[in-house]
Order: C-alpha cells, then structure tokens, then sequence
C-alpha cells in the first residue's frame, strides 16, 4: 500500500519542512542583520559583550540570510519545480529527509561556532573545516537526490528550470571544495592551501560564483517555474532561455577578480575580470527580460496579485542589481566605489530586492499547494508584506548610495600639499544618518518576515482544506 | 601540446559553441519542440475526470492574449 503510494505522489514531506524553515531562517538571519545595523548606529548594541560584537555576528548574518533562509528557499523550490516539471517522485529514499536535517545541523554548528570566533576569516566560507566536511556531505547527496530525479523523468525534456538548478548545485560543489581545501591545525582551526594572493583570487572566484550559482542561477530557476505559474502563462521566450542559461553559466565563471581591484592580483587579470563583468550584463538582462514579458498581456494581474507583484518587482531589483554590478566593476568606478557602503548597498539590491522576494513569492505560491489549502489566509497580508518589503529595500539601498559615495569622496580628498582632507572618522561621523536609515530599511523587512510567519502559520491551521494535488500525473 | 600553444583556440572554440548554439535555438525546424518544453509547467494542469485519469480536451486554462 504504501509502496502504492509512493509510486504516484510527490514528495512533498521535505518541502513543507524547507519552505517553513525559509520563513524561520528568514527572521533568524534578518534579525541579526538589524541588530548589527543597530550597532553601527548605537554601539552600545554590543552589550561589551565578544559574542554579540560586530565582527562576530557579521558572518553569522551573512551565513543565516545566504545559506539558511536563501538555503532552504532553494532547496523548498528545486525539490518542488523538479518533481512537478519531471513528473516523477524524488530520488534518494533517505538521502532526502537527510539533505534536511544535514542541512540544518550545519545551520546549528554556524550559529554556534560563529559567535564564538571560530572562522577561517574566508569570506561566505567562514565556517571551519568540520562543518566544511558536513557541507559537502549534504552537498553531495542533494546533487545525487536531484541529479537522480531528473534522470528518472516522464518527460522528455529537461525543463529550463531544471538546468538553472542543476548549474547551481554542481557549481556550487566544486566552488566549495576547492575554496575550503585547508590544512587543519587542531580541532576549530585550520590554514588555507593557498598561499597569498593565489588565495585571495581562489577567495573571490568562490565568492564571486557564490553570487553567480548560489544567489543568482538557484534563484533563476525559480524565477522559470514560478513566474509562468503564477501570471498563467509559460515564458516569453523559451530560446532566448537556453541562450541565457549558457551564456550566464560561461561568464560569470570569469568575473570574481573584480572584487580585487588595485590589489596583488596581476593587472591583467583585474582587467580580464572588469571586460567579463560587462558582457555578464547581456545574459542578466537577457534573464530578466525574459521574465517580465512573460507578463506580457497578463500586466492587469499585478493590480490584484500580491504573490505576482513579488515576483515582478524581485525582476527589477535583479534587473537594476546586475546594471550596477557590472557598473562597479569597471576599475575607475571601483576606485570610488570600492571598502565603501555602495559595496552592502549593491549586495543588498540583490540579497533583499532579487533574492529574497523571488524566494517570499515562490514560498507564498507553494505554501498552500503543499499543504492542501485553498489559498494563503490572507491576501492583505501578503499585500502588506509586499510595500514593506518594497519600501524596506529602497530606504536600504538609498541609504547605502549615499552614504557610499560620501565615503569614497571624503576617503579620495587631497589638500593641496597632499595631505588627507578628512580623518576616517569624520567619514564615519558623516555616515551617521545613513546608518540609521539603513536600519530603519531593516526593521520593516523584519517586520514584513513576522507577517509572513503569522499568515503561513494561519494558513497551515486552516481548515479551508482541499484535496492536496500531489498526484503523478500517469501516462495514458 | 601546452596550454601556450593551445590557449588561443580555446576563444575560437568558445565562439564557434556560441554560434551553434544561436543557429540550434533559432531554426524554425526546432520551435515547435521549445514550445512544447515551454508548457512543461502547466501539463500538471491537465484536467482529471472522477477516475483520476487525464482528460486530453479542453484542458488549457491558460487566458489567451
């Protein structure tokens, strides 16, 4: 009977467990973002406390929001989008449940050792070489579960979705096990393998791949299934999508020496890295026009679909997030721009703006689907969530403009016998209100996240039950 | 053979993958098979009878433009 049952359902177990935790990690991970954001406005935040300073609960925002809350939103999706387009039940047995709680305890060991100054000080890949082991255990057997799914198909093509996960997950892979390769010296330390500026470009072709495979072709893949799904129509233009798939996987491999302008690295791979970080801006924009002429025709949905509406907006943001990037990278804009807040205002445009709302709006679209519900509790405050969202960002983002070029101006200042204009911390001081505008962006996003958790909660509880879609559809 | 000698082809390659690729998605002989990947997302839809089974009519809820 139950071998019955598992031959024509979905799996739809691990996804309701990832989707609630994406909303669980979202609040965890912003939280700690506003609390640092608050202690670069009021210091005092840290409590004198080690565990609670600054340089400690950076990475941990960072790890929470990327790896946990982005984490789980893309493991919710891939196993979504890939059983419903493949038309077949995951692959894996106990590889499943274990990529969840894999995934989870590596979240734990992050938030434990984090605050405890235990890093290998590489950026997005501060965790020690233990926790780095478990990743690519739970790595590697996500790949397999995938991988696995999509060769067991009922179609007959791999649907582009699929590709754009699939890209993430083997990219991903290989990004983390050649940048962790460490000698460990004891137990919660250890030293890279390599040596000085050769790790530094390994640092940032991980780094900057994090971005293109982590947070960007993951996300891409949601963006295929779920902005068809919810506007009713397929995609614009299902070519130009495998030339976008391609072109982005071929050239976002080249452009990491970007974040290493005027540095050790050789001239000529800063400048490889600066021309590669232009043409990424034809596959991006490729993407993301792709995306909203999918609404072409379907525009009057936006009036009354707030899930639509994050989806959409989540398009701009990438589409304005990836203008940027490749604006930066050119070396005399990264001269200004570079050490500055512009820096965490750009990643914001794409962490809040892309990342995260693409993720709200595919959970908000799944959330009742997998749980058999009619719909979600509530429209409204999906519709809350949204302006919240939106303003959060632009305050955030707006607030980071500013506040960088001020930075980068007052930084480059000369007197006349060449001496500093400014000391750093009148460059500080000037940012001030920045920070308290930045936190402010924060607070409504932190904000918006508890009014998702209350409407997924009211909705998991409802009784507005209907039969739950999670049939296979069999072939005639 | 070092990556010397060979090092500049490997652009050439790139472009000459590039160009096939273009000519693959845009002959009008493989449009109809993109269409169809393009729906892949809505053949779930497929209305059921009371048996459970497909119906194969009528079974686009698509708006149409």
């Amino acid at each position: 009977m139950s071998i019955e049952t598992t031959r024509t359902t979905y799996n739809y177990k691990v996804v309701r467990q990832f989707a609630i935790m994406t909303v669980i990690w979202g609040i965890v991970g912003m939280t700690v973002g506003v609390l640092i954001a608050g202690q670069l406005v009021w210091p005092q935040l840290n409590f004198d406390t080690a565990w609670l300073s600054f340089g400690r609960l950076r990475p941990l925002h960072t790890n929470a929001v990327i790896f946990a809350f982005g984490g789980s939103a893309l493991f919710a999706t891939s196993y979504y989008v890939v059983q419903r387009t493949c038309q077949t039940r995951l692959f894996g047995g106990w590889l499943v449940p274990f990529t969840f709680w894999g995934w989870q305890l590596v979240i734990l060991l992050a938030a434990i050792t984090l605050p405890l100054g235990f890093t290998s000080s590489k950026e997005y890949a501060e965790l020690e070489w233990p926790i780095d082991l478990l990743i690519a255990v739970v790595w590697v057997s996500y790949l397999i579960v995938f991988v696995g799914t999509v060769h067991q198909r009922k179609t007959s093509h791999i649907y582009v979705g699929n590709w754009f996960f699939m890209a993430f997950i083997i990219v991903v892979t290989v990004l983390h096990v050649v940048n962790s390769a460490a000698i460990p010296v004891s137990m919660w330390k250890s030293y890279s393998i390599y040596p000085g500026a050769i790790d530094a470009m390994t640092q940032w072709w991980y780094g900057h791949n994090a971005v293109g495979f982590f947070l960007t072709a993951g996300f891409l893949g949601m963006m295929y299934y779920f902005v068809p799904k919810q506007s009713g129509r397929p995609i614009y233009s299902y070519r130009l999508s495998i030339v976008h798939f391609w072109a982005l996987i071929a050239t976002y491999m080249w452009a990491g020496g970007h974040h290493l302008h005027y540095t050790a690295l050789p001239d000529w791979a800063q400048s490889v890295s600066m021309i590669m970080s232009l043409i990424l801006l034809a596959p991006s924009w490729g993407g993301m026009i792709n995306g909203m002429m999918t609404l072409s025709g379907a525009w009057h949905k936006l009036r009354t679909d707030p899930i639509l509406r994050f989806l959409v907006v989540s398009l701009s943001f990438y589409g304005m997030s990836t203008f940027e990037g490749p604006m930066m990278a050119i070396k005399t804009v990264n001269a200004l721009s570079h050490y500055t807040d512009w820096t965490i205002g750009h990643v914001h445009a794409g962490a809040l703006g892309w990342v995260a709302m693409i993720s709200i709006g595919a959970t908000y679209h799944m959330i009742p689907k997998v749980f058999g519900k009619a719909s979600m509790a509530s429209t409204k405050l999906i519709n809350i969530h949204f302006w919240l969202a939106t303003a959060g960002t632009v305050l955030y983002i707006c607030a980071m403009w500013v506040n960088g070029i001020l930075q980068g101006l007052m930084w480059r200042a000369v007197n006349s016998d060449g001496t500093l204009t400014y000391s750093f911390v009148e460059a500080l001081e000037a940012s001030h209100p920045g920070f308290f505008v930045r936190w402010l962006g924060g607070m409504l996003w932190v904000t918006g996240m508890l009014i998702m958790a209350f409407n997924v909660w009211q909705t998991v509880r409802s009784t507005d039950e209907v039969e739950i879609d999670n049939t296979i559809p069999q072939a005639a | 053979m070092s990556y010397e000698v060979l090092g500049p082809y490997i652009v050439v390659v790139m472009l000459i993958t590039f160009l096939g690729l273009f000519v693959w998605v845009l002959l009008p002989g493989n449009k109809k098979g993109f269409d169809k990947a393009a729906n892949i997302p809505f053949e779930e839809d497929k209305a059921r009878d009371t048996d459970g089974n497909v119906m194969t009519e009528n079974n686009d809820r698509r708006e149409t433009p």
